[in-house]
């Protein structure tokens, strides 16, 4: 705690928490961690970062704009651990819950996001996910579209496929990704 | 293998000698089908579900299209959620999904009791197709039936994270779970061998080093595993549905059951070392990258896997999941039967 009150909350989340999440998510990604032992650690960085900056802290890393949700599916684990790693390390992001490709653009159209982060499970509902950005196309929405689930994992490449702008095999990469996509549109 | 002069060797034989670890005519396949069915029969998804008429028909109609060694008495993994009283959400391109939890607390977990087989319809009308395919296939073909572990099936009554939480931090409630969870999927497995199923596919994804660590699955789902499969009246197949499992053959060897199901994240061949005429395997082809393939790639990914597994039997080839997803054309199925046909011949003399 002495680190958040000499050099505030943000760096110490990155000095910190940062690091211990890459290296969960590189040992999740190697065989060499469980995704319960996966989730037990986001959950316990997530319940550090959010005594030290609070999920309203104005303080919180606002930009780019994010919000996450599982996409026309009904199993919310991945996205309950890259919510908890995006707070863990003191990012602002709006949790939409599950939504389907209507719901989803109702959203964007209304809301300012940058970055849309979806979950999903099933192939069926990983395919889907084309259908959204041909929306998002035809409407001109400049949105960057994240994905991840166990579709993706299987096959590397359907995140492309699919018309995503990144894909994330673990939940701890997913700050990585979205500096990488601000720095590119930035 | 010789079934006699000019008798044709039947696909339940030639499963049974290659489970007894001897190389029968060719490598046994079994294309696990389900919501093809229904593109079969020019079906919505729906429809072909809710009739046990269609799925027989269904899975008679695609093994002898493709000729492959067994029928698949399984409809969709969340007909146990529905069983519950929980609501399946159907989509018109893929599997039907669990679309509630069946309980968000501790207090609804407490509440729950398992059903009675012959008081939930959906049960019923699988067991309905199950004497269906076995009236029509006689003794010739293996029926394989499917339950959702103990250990696994929470995932979808209470969702992953609870699930999660609730092993971790709660463990008296937790077997109180289990021992309602086994008491049904027991009874499942058995309405199911009563009706005509010669096997049941026990899939236990939530058992496989993905999802937990060994240590855990030794506490829990092993011993589960072994408690749940003695009360199975039949042999069963164990199936991680995509998870990797390879440092767990020996413990799934200790559990009964008499096949593996192997990740196509798992090398098929270290498998078979490791296995080591201790447990048949099944697999392990890419489902999700099968949708794509051509004619060559699923002559080279079935070379691959009988190459890896084939020889001494002990092998089943089929996909990595337990189940082919809708995406997958009929034309790749069509090169897979193919292929098996071409490269699986015993004796594998191709293979070096």
């Amino acid at each position: 705690m002495r680190g958040v009150e000499s050099d505030g909350p943000i760096p110490s989340l990155e000095s910190l928490v940062s690091p211990a999440l890459e290296r969960i998510g590189s040992l999740w990604e190697s065989g060499r961690l469980a995704l319960s032992q996966v989730y037990l650690a986001g959950r316990m960085c997530e319940e550090l970062a959010l005594a030290v900056l609070p999920a309203g802290s104005h303080e919180r890393i606002r930009d780019p704009s994010m919000a996450l949700a599982v996409f026309e599916d009904y199993h919310t684990l991945g996205k309950r651990m890259v919510h908890a790693v995006l707070r863990a390390e003191g990012y602002a992001v709006a949790d939409w819950g599950q939504v389907d490709r209507a719901m989803a653009l109702e959203r964007l159209r209304s809301e300012r996001v940058e970055i849309l982060l979806l979950s999903c499970l099933m192939l069926s509902s990983a395919l889907r996910i084309a259908q959204l950005r041909e929306a998002i196309e035809s409407e001109g929405l400049a949105i960057k579209l994240v994905v991840g689930g166990a579709p993706f994992r299987l096959d590397p490449d359907l995140w492309r496929e699919v018309g995503a702008d990144a894909m994330g095999s673990s939940a701890s990469q997913v700050t990585a990704i979205v500096r990488g996509l601000a720095v590119r549109a930035g | 293998m010789s079934a006699g002069a000019g008798r044709k060797v039947t696909a339940l034989e030639r499963v049974l000698v290659s489970l007894g670890f001897k190389e029968p005519d060719r490598v046994p396949f079994f294309l696990l089908l389900t919501t093809h069915g229904a593109r079969e029969l020019g079906m919505s998804i729906r429809d072909y579900f809710s009739d046990p008429e269609a799925m027989a028909e269904g899975q008679i109609r695609m093994q002898r299209r493709y000729g492959h060694d067994s029928l698949y008495a399984f409809a969709y993994a969340a007909i146990e959620i529905e069983a519950w009283g929980g609501d399946v959400g159907f989509v018109v391109d893929g599997p039907p999904n669990a679309a509630s939890l069946l309980a968000s607390d501790a207090a609804g977990i407490d509440r729950l009791r398992a059903p009675a087989i012959g008081d939930c319809p959906c049960l019923e009308r699988m067991l309905e197709a199950i004497r269906l395919m076995k009236e029509r296939s006689g003794e010739e073909l293996p029926i394989i039936g499917v339950v959702m572990s103990p250990f696994s099936a929470p995932i979808m009554q209470i969702g992953f994270s609870a699930y999660l939480d609730l092993i971790h931090e709660d463990r008296e409630r937790f077997w109180r779970l289990m021992a309602l969870d086994r008491d049904f999927c027991a009874r499942w497995a058995n309405a199911q061998l009563e009706a005509g199923a010669t096997a049941i596919c026990y899939f236990d994804p939530f058992s496989s080093t993905d999802m937990v660590p060994r240590e855990l699955y030794l506490e829990t789902g092993y011993r589960i595993a072994c408690q749940t499969i003695a009360s199975i009246q039949g042999p069963t197949a164990t199936h991680f549905a995509s998870g990797r499992g390879l440092s767990l053959i020996g413990d799934v060897v200790e559990t009964k059951t008499a096949i593996l199901g192997i990740s196509a994240l798992d090398d098929l061949g270290e498998a078979k070392r490791i296995s080591d005429g201790r447990i048949a395997l099944l697999g392990n082809l890419d489902g999700i990258a099968m949708r794509n393939w051509s004619g060559e790639d699923a002559e080279r990914e079935v070379k691959q896997a009988i190459r890896a597994a084939g020889r001494g039997g002990g092998f089943i080839l089929s996909d990595n999941h337990g189940e082919i997803p809708w995406s997958v054309p009929e034309s790749v199925l069509d090169s897979v039967a193919e292929a098996v046909r071409a490269w699986g011949t015993y004796p594998l003399d191709w293979v070096r």
